[in-house]
């Protein structure tokens, strides 16, 4: 009898947390203008949506592993944590993830961190700082400090201004309609596409994967590339400078406007020059494995300066 | 005229005693006398000649060294490879200090039971370690500038990066 009894207890604990780990959740709390809002979840899927009210509301039903959540006012932030027991190792089941609907305050920052979590974003205003280990990020119409980070993932992004910085670690990136000033691209192992009207400052790194970008006329370019094709359309301001380095990958910029520009260009290691812009031509070292091209093109304002190590450069007018 | 010879006699006399001079109190001179015998006898252990041999031996040697040095130099320009630029050396002090800090890298995680199973990062990784022995191979042949040893700088850092990437397996949580 004893150890029925015993069963039966085990059995209702049991049930009681699986009843818990499959729990809907509708919280809401009352902040301020401008009140941060932090959100840490490990797996499954995040939508962020904004609203008029000085609310901040979470939706959704949690992680099956779910053993709490903190939904809490703390200083000048709300804090959002699913928490989950520690595990080791990738075997996630995204179908067991959280699946929450975020509402807040347009102008509230907002900074998430996840580790196999999806997240889509829209209309923040306040600064926007999202990092992942495994996930997929989605965000449109953000202003103020933009910070998307995932390791394996790919990010998605339109209309963000302000300061950009994207980084991936074997996923694609594609950043369109950018209204921002300054941005910096980092990629590993995945393609780039970068479509923007107002861009002036720009950093590029990337390793292992193909660069489009389509620039309007910039003040300040870096670029630093291994393993992988970069192709740059943009236009240079008579104050401009432009670095771009490359080994094993090939250098092609494409320039919009008249080009009034003093250039430096060379290649080591059998890469080759290709001059559109005017006559001049590369002249190989005395050893023939280098060669160079100095060239000035217009009222030679602006600097231009690339170097490359197993590729080759190309300059042209787009 | 007697007294006009005594008085000479007297004055021949006095003029004698005050020649002689002032005698020293000790006779110092076989002393200096005998070291100055001594230097002819030590000057006659190492012969003139001897040393105008080997003076001359010597210019001889450095003369066809020289001759050699210049023989060589004229008739090998082209094959001779430029020397090692103060980049590369740099590179190379990167380089090696780079290595180690990523074996130790390596084996911290492997020590603490993680391992590196994506393929994707072992390709980025390999493309990387690959660009650096290219840029390597091209500082050594052409010098290299400050532009290449960036490179190498910003290389090294995505190696680092790529390694904690591939290693580590959840984002530390920060508190807001």
């Amino acid at each position: 009898m004893k150890t029925v009894s015993l069963l039966a207890s085990a059995l209702l604990a049991s049930a009681s947390f699986m009843a818990f780990a499959q729990q809907s959740v509708d919280k809401t709390l009352d902040v301020s203008a401008g009140t941060r809002v932090y959100l840490n979840n490990e797996r499954g899927e995040l939508e962020v949506i904004t609203h008029d009210k000085d609310q901040v509301r979470l939706v959704g039903t949690l992680d099956k592993r779910a053993e709490d959540l903190i939904f809490e006012l703390r200083g000048n932030g709300v804090r959002i944590e699913v928490r989950t027991p520690e595990q080791n190792g990738w075997s996630y089941n995204d179908e067991d993830g959280s699946e929450l609907t975020l509402y807040m305050p347009e102008s509230s920052p907002l900074k998430v961190e996840g580790v196999s979590m999806d997240v889509n974003a829209s209309d923040l205003s306040g600064g926007t700082d999202i990092t992942l280990v495994s996930g997929d990020i989605k965000l449109t119409n953000a202003s103020q400090n933009v910070l998307l980070k995932t390791v394996s993932g790919d990010i998605d992004a339109s209309q963000l201004a302000g300061e950009v910085v994207l980084e991936t670690v074997s996923g694609d990136i594609k950043d369109v309609e950018n209204n921002a000033n300054r941005a910096k691209y980092q990629a590993v192992s995945g393609d780039l596409e970068v479509r923007s009207n107002a861009l002036r400052r720009f950093e590029l790194q990337n390793v292992s994967g193909d660069v489009r970008m389509k620039l309007p006329t910039i003040d300040d370019g870096q670029v630093k590339n291994v393993s992988g094709d970069v192709e740059l359309h943009l236009g240079l301001s008579d104050t401009a400078t432009l670095d771009a380095s490359s080994v094993s990958g090939d250098l092609l910029f494409r320039f919009s406007d008249d080009v009034n520009a003093s250039f430096n260009l060379k290649a080591n290691a059998g890469g080759d020059i290709i001059n559109e812009l005017t006559a001049d031509k590369a002249e190989e070292s005395r050893w023939g494995t280098a060669s160079s091209l100095q060239f000035s093109a217009g009222s030679g304002a602006a600097q231009v300066k690339v170097s490359t190590v197993s590729g080759s450069i190309e300059i042209k007018r787009d | 005229m007697k007294d006009k010879k005594q008085q000479l006699d007297a004055m021949i006399h006095e003029h004698q005693q005050q020649d002689s001079g002032v005698t020293p109190p000790a006779d110092l001179w076989a002393g200096i006398e005998s070291r100055l015998e001594e230097r002819p006898v030590q000057q006659t252990a190492t012969p003139i000649a001897t040393k105008w041999w080997f003076a001359g031996g010597l210019s001889a040697v450095a003369a066809s060294l020289m001759t050699v040095a210049v023989i060589v130099g004229l008739q090998s320009p082209v094959t001779k490879q430029p020397d090692v630029s103060e980049w590369y050396l740099l590179a190379q002090q990167m380089n090696q200090a780079q290595h180690q800090q990523v074996d130790a890298m390596a084996s911290g995680y492997q020590l603490a039971g993680y391992e590196m199973t994506q393929n994707n990062y072992i390709e980025s990784l390999a493309s990387l370690r690959n660009a650096k022995q290219q840029l390597l191979l091209s500082m050594q042949e052409n010098g290299g500038d400050a532009q290449m040893i960036d490179m190498l700088r910003w290389i090294n850092e995505q190696e680092i990066q790529l390694l904690k990437h591939a290693y580590q397996q959840q984002p530390v949580l920060e508190e807001i």
